[in-house]
């Protein structure tokens, strides 16, 4: 009986992780790290993966990390296999004592790191993707890797060309190719941000900035949060579901303020609570609009993509994709 | 038997069903309530069941099978001791993270003095002996590689005057320094009162210091001191030292944050500083034995020491003491004159040595 007309309702996501909680975890993954002189690091991303979407909560049910400790370490096996490689490469370019032999090594070296980032991101989406369900449903990344690969060099030049004015447009397309190739069972997204719109951002962002000595980034921030999350759209049998990310500045001088002040005075034994409260940030001013139906998401077919070597190489520049 | 309430997906669709499990030893049976679009019961084997592995409050979650997963959730807290009581189930909890989040603050302060305890053992103890060994063992032909790799890196930057460079090496030829390798001395015209080993064998000399010499048993005192920093591979020693400790910390603590690794940085500076100042004292007493070996004047030592305070007497402050690679020069004096006191004083003059070192001067 659908005599009531579908209204607009908001559904609201919750982050229940806890510092002294994940301060547990935090610790306990430092020691085994430590003692395992860092081997162990696989294993331990993998549990503050875990832990992070399991605390997450949306209506009334949690996300699931299944990613497994040996995946990971074999992707991490394979980077360490490959930055070995390119040391050695670039130490034998060097210790030659000819100059041109050295240029070569040397732009190789830093060629190669940079051309390689846009495979790792093509596999760190797909590993992701196909690691991470909520309701038993399971994401889902098809880009095309030729496609990413394409896409990335030429934003890359272009960005260089323009002194790092197009890296605007560039990331824009990055965030439309990878959300348009993403789908949640048979819910799909898109990213709908346009390349001038952030550009004009970050120019207003930097220039208020520098003339409000600092005060105007907390506004800065905002905009560009608000910008990264609320053009993100999900489509559910057509239907189409808005993003929503209500924050003031206010809550981004709180949240930066607050994690500096806890870093710096315990000289950073904080740093567990400081994770806690920044994904609370994020995920509990996260909500979605529309005519969401929980019950009628279908699971998409497999993609077993147990290759984490991507993501494990972003991880060594420090780059998360989500 | 103890019944649990959870909620069930088929990982077909996101639809779900309220449910209750009941735990065998072999199995888990998921009974779904009366509105469900499920089967009434299904069994799951437990070599199947796979845990979420991550301790949360009031949230246990299992998948089961192969893709697409069956999945359940379920929010009572004693779902967990149920588990432990079939010791065939014992992959699908954790003892230790059960014991960990039971104590919570104290676990956790637990925790950090282990870390803090583990970290400074390997710190202070295993990790700069074991660089040391390797540096004591390390096959000297690698070490004569290395120390060439290094003087031919800064050797363009350096104005070696060759004739004074050729004298100062018939100068050493004359003591007999008991040097692992074949030494190559340098003359380098620079104001600067200086002089420096580097492994495999180079020794550079600066005029500055060179011509504010006014004995030769100063300058044998010199070489001497440069000479044990090579025989004692105190380079190597220093950077396998340096190089092993940073890498160990920056593995402990990069990961924690930035101001962290500020603050531990400088800490580590602070600790090669003495380490340096260590080094600079043992080759001050190999110098003094290389002397009495060749019977040179070991008061050479002394005056050495004298050229090297009259020029740094401004920039010696006491509260200098902690932050510099060197010992303050008193203090060398003081440690080197109570060991001339010790010995028998049998020193020969040296006649070739003087008339070596008056032609060095005169250049």
């Amino acid at each position: 009986m659908d005599l009531i007309p579908e209204k607009t309702t908001s559904h609201k996501f919750s982050f229940l992780g806890k510092g002294s909680e994940y301060a547990i975890i935090f610790f306990k993954n430092l020691l085994l790290n430590i003692v395992s002189l860092g081997l162990y690091y696989p294993w331990a991303k993998v549990e503050k993966l875990k832990y992070f979407y399991q605390a997450t909560e949306f209506k009334g049910n949690r996300f699931t990390f299944h990613g497994t400790g040996n995946e990971v370490f074999k992707g991490f096996i394979k980077v360490y296999v490959l930055f070995v490689a390119l040391y050695l490469f670039l130490l034998y370019g060097a210790s030659s004592g000819n100059g041109t032999i050295t240029a070569v090594a040397l732009l190789f070296f830093y060629g190669s790191i940079i051309l390689i980032i846009p495979l790792a991101i093509h596999g760190s989406a797909r590993y992701r993707s196909s690691r991470s369900s909520w309701r038993g449903i399971h994401f889902k990344y098809f880009g095309n890797r030729k496609e990413l690969y394409k896409l990335c060099v030429i934003g890359f030049l272009l960005t260089i060309l323009t002194f790092g004015i197009y890296s605007s447009w560039f990331k824009v397309d990055l965030k439309k190719y990878i959300t348009k190739h993403l789908k949640f069972g048979n819910i799909t997204f898109s990213f709908k941000g346009d390349g001038f719109d952030l550009f004009i951002i970050h120019f207003k962002g930097i220039f208020l900035t520098y003339i409000t000595l600092g005060i105007y980034s907390f506004w800065y921030m905002r905009e560009l949060y608000q910008f990264n999350i609320q053009n993100i759209e999900l489509f559910q049998d057509e239907k189409r579901i808005k993003t929503k990310f209500n924050i003031a500045a206010g809550d981004v001088f709180e949240l930066v303020v607050i994690n500096a002040l806890l870093i710096v005075f315990t000289l950073g034994l904080a740093s567990p609570w400081v994770a806690t409260r920044t994904l609370g940030f994020f995920i509990n001013n996260l909500e979605l609009e529309g005519a969401f139906n929980e019950d009628e998401i279908q699971q998409a077919e497999l993609d077993n993509y147990n290759d984490a070597a991507g993501d494990d190489y972003l991880d060594f520049f420090d780059l998360d994709l989500l | 038997m103890r019944t649990f309430i959870v909620t069930y997906f088929d990982g077909k669709s996101s639809k779900s069903s309220e449910a209750t499990l009941v735990v065998f030893p072999q199995y888990w049976k998921i009974s779904m309530d009366n509105t469900s679009p499920f089967s009434n019961s299904i069994r799951w084997d437990v070599t199947n069941i796979k845990s979420s592995k991550v301790y949360t409050k009031n949230i246990k979650s299992f998948s089961y099978g192969e893709y697409p997963f069956q999945y359940i959730e379920c929010e009572d807290d004693l779902l967990i001791p149920e588990i432990e009581k079939h010791p065939e189930q014992k992959k699908l909890h954790s003892k230790v993270d059960t014991f960990l989040h039971q104590f919570k603050l104290k676990s956790i302060a637990l925790l950090m003095l282990l870390i803090v305890g583990f970290s400074a053992g390997m710190y202070f103890y295993v990790i700069p002996n074991v660089a040391e060994k390797f540096a004591q063992n390390v096959n000297s032909k690698y070490v004569k590689n290395f120390g060439d790799f290094v003087f031919n890196t800064i050797k363009p930057e350096l104005e070696i005057n060759e004739e004074r460079s050729k004298i100062l090496q018939e100068f050493a030829n004359q003591l007999d320094l008991k040097a692992e390798y074949p030494l190559d001395l340098y003359v380098v015209d620079e104001d600067a009162i200086n002089a420096f080993a580097i492994s495999g064998g180079k020794i550079v000399v600066y005029s500055g210091l060179l011509d504010k010499l006014t004995e030769a048993n100063q300058l044998a005192a010199l070489l001497g001191h440069e000479v044990s920093h090579i025989n004692k591979r105190h380079v190597l020693k220093n950077v396998s030292r340096d190089l092993s400790g940073y890498i160990f910390l920056s593995v402990v603590f990069g990961d924690i944050n930035g101001v962290t690794s500020v603050f531990i940085e400088n800490a580590h500076l602070f600790k090669r500083m003495s380490y340096s100042r260590d080094l600079e004292q043992e080759a001050d007493q190999g110098g003094l034995e290389l002397l009495y070996a060749n019977k040179v004047n070991p008061e050479g030592m002394i005056a050495l020491f004298q050229v090297l305070k009259e020029e740094t007497e401004s920039e010696d402050f006491e509260s200098l003491k902690y932050i510099s690679s060197h010992p303050l020069i008193n203090e060398r004096i003081t440690y080197t004159k109570e060991q001339i006191k010790e010995k028998a004083n049998t020193f020969i003059e040296n006649k070739k040595l003087n008339t070596v070192f008056a032609e060095l001067q005169k250049k």
